[in-house]
């Protein structure tokens, strides 16, 4: 719906709640960088934890590749664990009895990687998202930009298909959050695969995607090039 | 986030206060029967008969010497209470019942347990009127302690027997075969009347036996072997008899076995001392010594 | 009028002055602990104390009794935080029923708990009876005994502690394991159980010391015989009435060997979030 060609993500959402329902339609391509804006309670948290496997569908479709994820008509769905879906939540949620780098290494440790090629692949990703020297230090100890590159490192380097990133800059001081917006935008270029990302400003948006789209009660109401979002 | 962190120190700490109030020694083997009524005073009798002639009774004051046994007009009233050795659970019951139709005034509670548990607890306090022991060694204790009233009376005796599950599974014939490693064996714990005679009747015949377990009381043998937990036992021949549709006993030949003397006494403290004379003076009586023969009690001679 | 203003106002600038009810009923609380154990200070036989502590079995009693306890606590954990795992986090029909089965010895009197246990596990228990006619394994009147004995009254504190914490515990670390690839059990072993270590470590202890201080279920399922079964408590009973000073001092090691292990642990005993 927002770029041509075959999709690599195709999501047909459908979470039914009391008050309203989650109903909406979203495609990406490898390589797209889609921006999800819209006030609180629009179901963009949703959105996210249904494409990450921690929200079941009540109707509707996932696929990822060429993976059916989730499909409550067919019976099928696949557990988070089982997907290669990275995710970088809003309060990070780091593990505050692994060091940075022994977070990072997790994934990989998961996914079968014996330990000491786990924690070198680590540092080579803290390396990439310049937070080395911190690799020993424990989350409590790391500044908020810090803690959110250890996030995002750990995400990526399980090498995942889709990364998502919810409200990624929310937690950052006014002051840092020009700097590390930049730097972010810096690292998710040098990401293959595809990025969803959800913001409820549209600074991040412009800055950061490629393509946007703007939720509202539940469903997609806009959707174009990021540069063209409409400022509210 | 906040309610979670007032509910677990609280849940922590009621958790704490349960461990170490359950973890406490139940005294698990004392059959004490009703809660005692507050101990009362004997009152002076108005009766017409007797205003001029009855003597007070009064509980109080230590005497020093035994006190002469109450005159029979003079009804006996108050509360008794009763500590005796658990092979005397059923015959004592039986008397005690008989003392209150014969003295209607006096109401008897009875406690049974091992006899050195019921020494140590008249030790700390407790409050009983009458001790009756399974042997004269818990008696003396007292008696060393200068808890007894007087001069304690032998007032029936018995012997021992090796009690077993129904049936005798495992065939025990006679001492010799407790010595047998695959037969597990149950005695009484050191100081236990029990357990010390049966460890006499052992040595004497020359048996080396290693129990399994000891009980502080009898009743606690028979029941292990009522359950079948164990193959033999060494317990009272009263025991076996009183409880012979739950477990079969095996005589021990009398040259081996010992003859146990139970001696009867009122104690120092008690506040009945009228009653408490009359109880232990009526358990030598023919009425007494009759119940005690039925449960198989041998006769003082 | 200004110096009694001005006392005022510091007053209340400063701490809080302890409400006198709540600090006489307190210390009233506090004396009921403290007493008994002044006494037992008070009449100690010091001066043959360390004849007594060194005699044989008294070391018996209490080697049996710190191997006893540990065991039962180590197959507590093992068995039960996975109890507890299931009761918090699982849903199924029955399960406020298997709560109050598991939760039951927590209010039983222990000598009613060793009464089951010997009608269970007895040699002549519901299955006891296949024990001993399979495997010729006899439960009763062995240490193996003792340890289901002292583990059947113990256990139910650590599933209860943990069962307070696994549901209370962040589930969002858990979400980010999951998506990282992350199979349930190594969640539960690699993300919940270590956020989880100040409430397993003070489960533990109270399973630990609950197991310590066992005396009706040991007595009643296990007998009591000294170096198989003859724990402290057991001993202490026995010795009350034969050996008074050796009970006054194996209460008294029992006490400061427990005393120690709770003070050096007084920080994980009160679980802050």
């Amino acid at each position: 719906m927002t770029s041509t060609g075959d999709p690599f993500v195709d999501a047909k959402i459908v979470v039914r709640y009391p008050q309203f329902n989650v109903d909406l339609h979203l495609e990406a391509k490898r390589g797209d960088i889609i921006g999800v804006v819209g006030p609180n309670g629009a179901g963009k948290t949703t959105m996210l934890r249904a494409l990450a496997g921690l929200q079941p569908l009540d109707g509707g479709r996932i696929t990822i590749g060429s993976i059916v994820v989730d499909d409550p008509a067919q019976g099928i769905l696949v557990a988070a664990a089982q997907r290669r879906v990275g995710v970088v939540f809003q309060d990070y949620r780091l593990f505050p009895h692994l060091t940075a780098l022994d977070n990072v290494a997790f994934g990989l440790r998961c996914r079968g990687m014996n330990r000491s090629a786990a924690r070198s692949t680590a540092a080579e990703w803290l390396d990439r998202v310049d937070v080395a020297d911190h690799r020993d230090h424990k989350p409590a100890a790391l500044s908020g930009g810090q803690a959110q590159r250890v996030a995002l490192a750990r995400a990526l380097a399980t090498v995942p298909d889709v990364l998502l990133l919810d409200e990624p800059l929310a937690a950052i001081d006014r002051d840092a959050r020009q700097r590390i917006r930049e730097d972010l935008a810096r690292y998710l270029d040098g990401f293959s695969g595809t990025t969803i990302l959800v913001s409820h400003d549209g600074v991040d948006i412009r800055t950061l995607a490629k393509q946007a789209v703007r939720l509202e009660n539940g469903s997609i109401n806009w959707a174009g090039p990021a540069h063209q979002l409409p400022a509210d | 986030m906040k309610i979670q962190n007032k509910i677990r120190p609280i849940t922590s700490a009621l958790l704490t206060l349960l461990v170490f109030s359950t973890a406490s020694p139940s005294v698990a083997v004392t059959k004490s029967s009703k809660p005692r009524p507050k101990p009362t005073r004997a009152r002076v009798t108005k009766s017409p008969i007797t205003s001029a002639r009855a003597p007070v009774m009064t509980s109080t004051p230590a005497a020093r010497s035994t006190p002469a046994p109450p005159p029979t007009s003079a009804p006996l009233r108050g509360s008794l209470t009763v500590f005796a050795a658990t092979s005397l659970t059923a015959s004592f019951t039986d008397i005690a019942r008989a003392f209150e139709v014969a003295h209607p005034g006096v109401k008897v509670t009875m406690n049974f347990a091992g006899s050195s548990t019921l020494a140590t607890q008249i030790q700390n306090g407790a409050p009983a009127d009458v001790f009756a022991s399974a042997d004269t060694a818990n008696m003396n204790r007292l008696s060393s302690a200068r808890s007894i009233e007087g001069a304690p009376a032998i007032f029936t005796r018995n012997k021992l027997m090796i009690v077993v599950p129904k049936g005798n599974p495992l065939r025990v014939k006679s001492l010799a075969d407790l010595a047998n490693a695959e037969v597990f064996v149950a005695l009484g714990a050191p100081g236990v009347p029990v357990g010390d005679y049966a460890r006499q009747i052992l040595t004497g015949a020359g048996v080396t036996v290693t129990p399994r377990t000891l009980e502080s009381n009898v009743a606690a043998i028979v029941n292990k072997a009522a359950l079948r937990e164990i193959d033999a036992g060494i317990v009272y021949i009263t025991d076996v008899a009183v409880d012979d549709y739950r477990v079969d006993g095996v005589a021990i030949p009398d040259r081996q076995n010992v003859i146990a003397a139970y001696p009867i006494a009122v104690t120092k403290a008690s506040r009945n001392k009228a009653a408490a004379t009359a109880f232990a003076a009526y358990t030598q009586s023919s009425a007494a010594q009759a119940v005690l023969a039925t449960y198989k009690f041998l006769p003082l001679k | 009028m200004t110096n009694s203003t001005t006392r005022h106002r510091m007053e209340r600038r400063g701490k809080p002055r302890a409400p006198i009810t709540l600090c006489v009923l307190a210390g009233l609380g506090a004396a009921l602990f403290v007493l008994p154990l002044l006494a037992l200070l008070v009449r100690a036989p010091w001066r043959q104390a360390w004849n007594i502590v060194t005699e044989p079995e008294i070391r018996t009693a209490l080697r049996l009794s710190m191997i006893c306890s540990l065991s039962a606590t180590a197959i507590s954990f093992i068995f039960g935080v996975p109890l507890a795992w299931v009761q918090a986090r699982l849903d199924f029909r029955g399960r406020s029923i298997l709560r109050a089965v598991t939760t039951l010895p927590v209010v039983l009197p222990p000598v009613v708990g060793g009464l089951a246990l010997l009608l269970a596990v007895g040699r002549n228990g519901i299955v006891g009876r296949y024990l001993f006619e399979w495997f010729a394994i006899r439960l009763p009147f062995t240490t193996v005994g003792a340890v289901v004995a002292e583990t059947f009254v113990s256990m139910p504190f650590l599933v209860l502690s943990m069962e307070g914490a696994f549901a209370s515990s962040d589930t969002r670390l858990e979400e980010a394991a999951a998506t990282l690839g992350a199979s349930r059990w190594t969640v539960l072993t690699k993300v919940t159980l270590p956020a989880l270590r100040p409430s397993l470590i003070a489960s533990g202890v109270l399973c630990w010391a609950r197991a310590l201080g066992e005396f009706g279920a040991t007595i009643t399922f296990a007998g009591n015989f000294p170096g198989t079964t003859q724990t402290v408590p057991l001993s202490v009973y026995q010795a009350f009435e034969t050996n008074p000073p050796a009970a006054i001092m194996l209460s008294l090691v029992l006490v400061i060997i427990s005393l120690v292990i709770l003070i050096s642990l007084r920080h994980r005993l009160v679980v802050r979030a």
